[in-house]
């Protein structure tokens, strides 16, 4: 009875093609909808009407940094790990009366961290130190919360401002359609056309209904594997209202966040188009990375014996994500405008004078911006070196 | 032949091969002994937290860290320390023995000369050992939870996303999340008994099991392998926490139960293809 030997065989190919097919089935899949000019749905996008939705994004990074390794409990989520690999993202958001109210959440391994925010307020919450942080809501943490959602981080390349300075250097095509989330969506394709830039194209799936950017995909120049991709994995225009209430649970950690040393305005644009250049000012690395996995306001006694083992086994905070961050700061290029690192996408210039700019440009485009921008600042004094912000 | 004796009693004998199976499965010794040592680890954790004291902001972080404030956290904690490691090689250990085992001391050929087509045999023999990955599963949580219940304060429970549950619906999402372990644990079974069918020896068959466990374990954590991951069958094991999150997440784990599935499609049909086809006559 050799022939019983091919049944795992076929079913073996069974499963396989299955498989197969289901996945080419989701990705031919492009609705028919009525045309639209490019232009027109970029100016859409900037109109959203969705003002209360929530859902599951999947987001996954290569921007050319070493990937740091999944192990185990190592640390739990924590935002910094953003940086590069695949993550689960919880999004919810309601403005419909008026005020922002809204919860990222960062899901990974036996661990999450929350971000919510309530108008000004915001918590912080880590799952893995049971740490719930209490501040307000400062520009920072602004521009930190728009990179998690596809809508925000679509905001970035086709929000007004961007349409406005990058019109001209830009091809735009809506040529294509997909399916995201269930629900039909445009594919807005943008090309950048300036010299310097480390963006080959974006492409942006808009829901036909509502406007909203339910997918991004960033892909460097002379690639075809995208840097970032942000997709609604499920969306629903609605919001469960608990789901953007935050009371710090019994037992946890509460730490009153004093607001931060930071200039007013510590995130502002420079040089514009493409190019342009975000730069934040007051950064100190030292601080920014022995603040990491510490709870602070609170002296830590070490554990002993059976406790250190057991400690052990539950992950040391913060630790391997530390000392990779100390590498990260140690490679980094020495120029005469400070130091420099690039990847395929980003470019980051860190500056004597600690302010932090990151580009999608070339080490080179960059180093141009940051003199620039400090010629102009010298030149004109304070309020009046303003860039245009993309 | 008993089984032959009363022809009239169909449903008895459907039911006798599987009941004698799980007899041989519960009874053995050294399968009792598994149990006992899964049974013994929960309260080794729980007492050890206990005597040293390690709690909210004593240095460590993640589950163990919250047992200390609330003992149903020790089911959660100590499901997250073995399924990694202690519940699958132990699942998989009592899996490859079933054929292997039988093919080494004799009785394999005994069975065989019973009125049962081997189909059944080995369906019979694939349910004790799934019903022992559950069995192993419910130990090390309701061991648990009689530790955590003696040992610590059971409350309303916080969970991942900072909500909190009452101490009733924690229990149902925890019976939830030991069902989810238990049927990620059932895919380990269906593995070893297909590893058991290929081989006379028992000691080749449980290398065999427990050096595939390891090397899934070990293609998982490999971040340079990230395209090979979801089509482990260990990838997502620890996916069982994404009930603990409000609102609970079930792709993760429907991902990790269909992988699941089609682990134990392919394995079942290759253990049935050689078990079935294979020549006993030593």
């Amino acid at each position: 009875m050799r022939w019983r030997l091919l049944t795992p065989v076929v079913v073996t190919a069974a499963i396989m093609a299955v498989t197969t097919f289901s996945h080419a089935l989701g990705a031919s899949d492009s609705p028919t909808l009525p045309r639209i000019s490019p232009i027109g749905l970029a100016q859409k996008v900037g109109k959203s009407q969705a003002r209360a939705f929530s859902g599951n994004v999947r987001l996954s990074v290569d921007i050319g940094l070493p990937r740091l390794p999944k192990l185990g409990t190592d640390g739990g989520a924590d935002p910094l790990r953003l940086l590069s690999g695949d993550h689960l993202i919880r999004v919810a958001t309601d403005e419909t009366d008026g005020e922002k109210r809204e919860r990222v959440a960062l899901l990974d391994t036996l661990s999450e961290y929350d971000v919510v925010r309530d108008d000004t307020d915001l918590w912080l919450w880590d799952s893995t130190r049971q740490v719930a942080r209490h501040g307000s809501v400062d520009a920072l943490t602004e521009a930190l919360l728009a990179f998690a959602s596809p809508a925000e981080l679509a905001r970035t390349f086709t929000g007004p401002a961007a349409i406005e300075t990058a019109l001209f250097d830009t091809a735009y095509s809506a040529h294509q359609t997909t399916r995201v989330a269930g629900r039909d969506c445009y594919v807005l394709q943008i090309t950048p056309q300036v010299q310097g830039t480390t963006i080959g194209s974006v492409r942006v799936a808009v829901d036909a209904a509502t406007s909203m950017p339910l997918s991004v995909a960033v892909y460097p120049t002379g690639s075809s594997k995208a840097a970032i991709r942000a997709e609604f994995e499920s969306l629903s225009y609605s919001v469960d209202p608990a789901e953007l209430r935050f009371t710090p649970p019994p037992r946890a950690n509460v730490v009153e966040e004093a607001t931060p040393d930071l200039p007013a305005n510590p995130v502002r644009g420079a040089g514009k188009s493409w190019t342009a250049a975000v730069a934040i000012g007051g950064v100190d690395p030292d601080k920014v990375i022995a603040g990491l996995g510490t709870d602070s306001g609170r002296q830590k006694s070490a554990p002993e014996g059976a406790a250190a083992v057991l400690a052990a086994l539950a992950g040391t905070p913060g630790t391997p994500l530390q000392s990779y961050l100390r590498m990260m700061m140690a490679s980094g290029e020495k120029t005469p405008v400070g130091l420099v690192w690039s990847s395929r996408l980003v470019s980051l210039v860190f500056t004597p004078d600690q302010r932090l700019y990151a580009a999608f440009a070339t080490p080179d485009a960059l180093k141009a911006t940051v003199a620039a921008d400090e010629a102009s600042s010298k030149a004109g004094d304070d309020a009046k070196a303003v860039g245009s912000h993309s | 032949m008993r089984l032959r004796a009363r022809p009239g009693t169909t449903r008895r004998r459907w039911g006798a091969i599987p009941s004698i199976e799980l007899a041989l499965t519960f009874r053995r010794r050294r399968n009792q002994l598994i149990l006992a040592v899964l049974a013994l680890l929960p309260v080794l954790v729980g007492t050890t937290i206990r005597v040293a004291g390690i709690g909210a902001g004593s240095g460590g972080t993640g589950m163990l860290n919250q047992v200390a404030g609330n003992g149903l956290f020790l089911v959660f904690a100590s499901l997250a320390l073995t399924v990694p490691l202690f519940l699958p090689v132990a699942v998989g250990a009592v899996a490859a023995d079933q054929v292997a085992g039988d093919a080494a001391d004799g009785t394999l050929r005994t069975v065989l000369a019973w009125p049962v087509g081997r189909s059944r045999l080995l369906a019979a023999k694939l349910l004790a050992a799934v019903a022992y990955a559950v069995a192993a599963t419910f130990t090390v949580a309701l061991s648990a939870l009689a530790t955590g219940a003696a040992l610590f304060p059971m409350r309303d429970v916080t969970l991942l996303s900072g909500a909190t549950i009452p101490l009733g619906a924690a229990f149902g999402r925890a019976l939830l999340i030991a069902l989810v372990v238990a049927g990620c644990m059932a895919g380990v079974a269906v593995i070893g008994l297909m590893i058991s069918t290929l081989t006379d020896s028992p000691a080749t068959a449980l290398a065999g099991t427990v050096g595939l466990i390891v090397a899934a374990e070990i293609v998982g954590s490999v971040p340079q392998l990230g395209g090979l991951q979801p089509f482990l069958f260990s990838f997502d094991w620890l996916a069982f926490a994404d009930l603990l999150r409000t609102p609970m997440y079930w792709g993760t784990i429907t991902h990790s139960l269909w992988v699941q599935a089609a682990y134990a499609v392919i394995c079942g049909s290759l253990a049935w293809a050689r078990f079935t086809s294979r020549d006993l006559a030593v």
